[in-house]
């Protein structure tokens, strides 16, 4: 079974994505913050990682970079819904600093159970170079 | 940036400006319209994800009762759909809350005619952001109004052009707030203006 760790402080969010992906077959961890996953990250293994880039206890971007550092082989997800759409400065694009951080995939909130699915399983396909960015449109 | 009372006393309050205010009053708009661009910007941002959450676990909720009903075999009881269906109008109710909010950060304005401005105003600034207008607003074509401007709304107008806001401009010259707002509702009206960047192309227009 894919044990799927998701580190996210809306509740709702991390309710709903548990009871999608639980349906789905895969064994869901829900944590409301990074030290609450760093935690879970050491006390079990995952197959895969969902981290919301805005966390309050410690910016999401560090928690990623953080998971990498502890456990370089764990693929991340990273979701976000904040964006700046018209701006030019790539300082300001969250997901793409999520990639760079070391996100295999970033997913665009709010997304659907299909797109979450699909951002899973490109996550979780090891053929995935850890490099590679896949950018999943909504 | 702001016109200093120095500079603002040469100010006749007619349609003829004095071309160094002109330009210090196209600056001025040029520089609040970017800085407003730009709030108007992060405030998006800012809505947009304050509505992520809910809208993403509503359509994950509602994706499961779209299955239940769908897939054969589905095996989802009565009491955990209803819970599932708990859930989506829960989250509904977070985005109504949010909206409310939203609404409710819109100070109420004196009159229909200044409601109706301000609403488009707020309308247009946002249509800044929904991706159909890229960056600078589009210049509408104004038509030319049939009806004089009286010396009060150019003395509106003129402030306004200026960069003043409702309450300095009601201050300047003596009048509420409101009333300046319903001074400028009917300066709008009056030259089909659809937000203060027509109005202060109007007033820099008629003296060129």
């Amino acid at each position: 079974m894919t044990r799927i760790l998701v580190v996210d402080d809306d509740p709702s969010v991390g309710a709903a994505i548990q009871m999608m992906l639980g349906r789905e077959g895969c064994d869901t961890v829900h944590v409301a913050g990074a030290i609450a996953g760093i935690g879970a990250l050491e006390s079990s293994s995952f197959d895969l990682a969902i981290i919301d880039i805005f966390l309050p206890d410690i910016d999401g971007l560090e928690t990623i970079a953080e998971f990498r550092r502890r456990v370089p082989a764990l693929p991340i997800l990273a979701i976000s819904g904040f964006i700046f759409r018209h701006s030019m400065d790539p300082v300001l694009d969250y997901l793409a600093l999520a990639a760079k951080a070391g996100a295999a995939v970033c997913l665009r909130k709010p997304f659907a159970s299909r797109q979450l699915i699909a951002a899973v399983h490109a996550s979780l396909a090891s053929l995935l170079p850890v490099e590679r960015v896949l950018e999943i449109d909504n | 940036m702001t016109i200093d009372n120095a500079h603002f006393n040469v100010l006749p309050f007619s349609p003829r400006f004095d071309s160094a205010v002109k330009k210090l009053s196209r600056l001025q708009t040029e520089l609040m319209s970017e800085a407003l661009r730009r709030a108007v910007d992060d405030a998006g941002a800012a809505l947009k994800h304050q509505l992520s959450d809910p809208l993403t676990a509503l359509l994950l909720y509602l994706d499961e009762i779209k299955r239940a009903g769908e897939v054969v075999g589905a095996e989802i009881t009565p009491a955990a759909l209803c819970e599932i269906v708990d859930r989506a109008l829960r989250e509904t109710e977070r985005v109504c809350n949010i909206i409310e909010l939203v609404g409710g950060a819109v100070e109420a304005s004196v009159d229909a005619g200044a409601a109706i401005a301000r609403g488009r105003d707020a309308i247009d600034l946002w249509a800044w952001n929904d991706g159909t207008k890229t960056g600078a607003m589009a210049s509408p074509v104004l038509p030319t109004s049939p009806h004089p401007l009286t010396p009060r709304e150019q003395e509106v107008l003129a402030l306004i052009a200026s960069g003043s806001s409702n309450k300095e401009g009601g201050h300047r010259l003596g009048i509420s707030t409101r009333t300046f707002e319903a001074h400028r509702a009917h300066l709008m009206r009056k030259l089909r203006a659809r937000n203060a960047a027509d109005l202060v192309r109007v007033a820099l227009g008629n003296n060129q």
